[in-house]
């Protein structure tokens, strides 16, 4: 009968070691730019995916539509905007945040697509609706696929930077804790999570914030 | 004894939760619960840096492959390509939830527990290397349609374990409705037969893998061998408990095998997504012979993880009907309780697996 608590023990360790969500087939290095505009206020957010070789080949196989064995500006551009189009259902996996609450139904602009050494780089633009005042409002943001079939990481290089920033302003790229009390609760598919209200901290997403002295 | 009674129900409660393949958040619950987490937090991170590092190694070993063509540079792509899938499959899927839930409701043999993770985990590189093959190599599909076409097979598979649960759950229901009939009172064997003579009765009837208990140790009381349903507690009265799990027959080793393959196939029809990407990118760097290696030595890795949560899903299985065993009419609770908790887990798994979003990027079209 001693062995009923290893038994018990044992089982624990099953349930704990099938890592919950680590499963991505997808691999991506995220860069993104914080934009301000003249006034000193954040008007966009950059976003910039470079996919693993595997993912790069797999989605542009067939864009070469011409067949002239290489990819012109056309191709990528229909590239882009299909991904701009499939991503809209899945928030395009970037949640911004003004002061603790989600930007609902951010629409991304200018799209764009490049291949660069077998390597797929889809970007673009999320303008902000009404531009942030950084030194009274704090502003959060990440890219993260909630059901990790895709693994978004910020890239080895300059994975944050900003763009007419004032002085006072800096940012700052953390990863939360997965260990937090809730930070499995996005299991499933974004599909599911309409109101996303914690996103950014529940996730172990790679968030960046902004913060400027006033 | 009496003391152990409430372990069985918790000890079916946390096989259960294991076997439901743990949502998220009950991962989370018990890495809190088991107070420090860090060590969690570290595991967690080290496997998925892990992870992307050999996926991205991948691409580059094939690439050098293809450049050097040397016997170490293949060597490299095989390791890689194993200890990925290794590391990738200790996530959810490549079947260990459907495994668990089929082994603990069936079959407490360990060993056939880890053959049939081996083959389900074989027959999904062979089914992605086939899909590959045949649509992308001969038939000319570009990526994306070969990846629809393993979304409509994932959906299939799903649908076959929902089949395969809904038949467990039927056969135990059925099995239980079978005894609340009246009984006919068992007839008491004659004083003078043989004790040996019931042991290889019982034998034919049950065709245990184990041995049964030394003959003669169960003739010092009344055996009731109802056959028509098939469980049963061989000899665990008399206080002389040997405990073998295996006092509960199992379903008959052939149905048993006939069962298990199903589930294989079930599990097998669904291609491994990780497999069709490194296909699909040696067939396009023009080495696929590359990429069915790497995909074999994937197979194998996910195998050998998946065949280790199988190995504990039966060990758990066994574990329960032993203590079951030791606890006078827990034994037949504790069979079916198993059986119905194992066909119902299959049917959810399914229905989860048959509604979940199909597991692709949902970048290009």
């Amino acid at each position: 009968m001693r062995k009923i608590p290893i038994a018990l023990g044992l089982l624990a360790a099953v349930a704990t070691t099938p890592v919950a969500q680590a499963h991505p087939h997808v691999f991506i290095d995220m860069r993104s730019a914080i934009s301000f505009n003249a006034a000193g206020q954040i008007d966009a957010i950059g976003i910039s995916w470079t996919f693993d070789e595997f993912y790069s080949q797999f989605s542009t196989d067939g864009v070469d539509s011409n067949g002239n064995g290489k990819f012109d500006p056309a191709e990528l551009q229909t590239l882009a905007n299909s991904f701009a189009k499939n991503l809209k259902e899945f928030r395009h996996f970037t949640f911004i945040e003004i002061d603790g609450r989600l930007i609902e139904n951010p629409t991304p602009s200018n799209a764009r697509a490049i291949v660069k050494n077998g390597q797929l780089t889809f970007a673009f633009r999320m303008p902000l609706a009404k531009p942030v005042d950084p030194t009274r409002t704090k502003l959060r943001f990440t890219s993260i696929d909630p059901s990790y079939y895709v693994d978004i990481s910020p890239a080895a290089t300059t994975p944050v930077s900003m763009v007419g920033a004032p002085k006072n302003c800096r940012h700052e790229l953390a990863r939360v804790d997965s260990t937090r009390p809730g930070g499995y609760n996005l299991s499933t598919s974004i599909r599911m999570m309409a109101p996303a209200d914690d996103v950014l901290n529940s996730t172990n997403a790679s968030v960046v914030e902004v913060s400027c002295n006033s | 004894m009496q003391q152990l009674k409430p372990v069985l129900p918790s000890l079916l409660l946390v096989a259960t939760a294991a076997l439901l393949a743990m949502p998220a958040e009950a991962h989370a619950a018990v890495a809190l619960a088991a107070g420090d987490a860090s060590w969690w937090s570290g595991i967690l991170n080290w496997l998925q840096q892990t992870q992307s590092d050999l996926w991205r190694g991948l691409a580059k070993a094939i690439r050098a492959v293809k450049e050097e063509g040397s016997i170490t540079a293949a060597s490299w792509l095989i390791g890689l390509s194993f200890f990925y899938g290794v590391v990738h499959a200790a996530g959810p899927g490549h079947g260990k939830a459907i495994i668990s839930a089929y082994l603990v409701g069936n079959e407490s043999a360990v060993r056939r527990g880890i053959g049939l993770s081996l083959l389900s985990a074989a027959a999904q590189g062979l089914t992605a290397i086939l899909l590959v093959s045949i649509l992308a190599a001969l038939l000319g599909f570009i990526s994306r349609d070969v990846a629809g076409v393993a979304t409509w097979l994932e959906t299939a598979s799903a649908w076959v374990i929902v089949a395969i649960g809904a038949w467990f759950v039927a056969r135990t229901v059925r099995a239980l409705l079978n005894r609340r009939k009246p009984i006919i009172p068992p007839a008491r064997p004659p004083v003078s037969a043989s004790p040996v003579a019931q042991g290889n009765e019982a034998h034919l009837h049950h065709q245990h893998e184990h041995l049964h208990a030394p003959k003669g140790q169960c003739n010092a009381h009344t055996h009731h061998h109802e056959h028509h349903h098939g469980h049963h507690h061989g000899c665990q009265h008399e206080g002389h408990h040997h405990g073998h799990a295996h006092a509960v027959v199992t379903p008959d080793q052939a149905r048993g095998w006939r069962e298990g393959f199903a589930i294989v196939a079930a599990i097998g029809a669904r291609p491994c997504m990780g497999a069709i990407f490194v296909l699909l990118f040696a067939l396009a760097q023009g080495v696929f012979m590359l990429g069915i290696l790497g995909t074999a030595a994937m197979s194998l890795g996910t195998g050998i993880t998946v065949a280790v949560l199988a190995a504990l899903a039966s060990g758990a299985r066994a574990t329960a009907l032993k203590v079951a065993g030791s606890m006078d009419g827990w034994l037949d609770t504790a069979y079916h309780t198993l059986s119905l908790l194992g066909g119902l887990a299959l049917v959810l798994l399914g229905v989860a697996l048959a509604f979940q979003p199909p597991s692709a990027f949902p970048g290009a079209n």
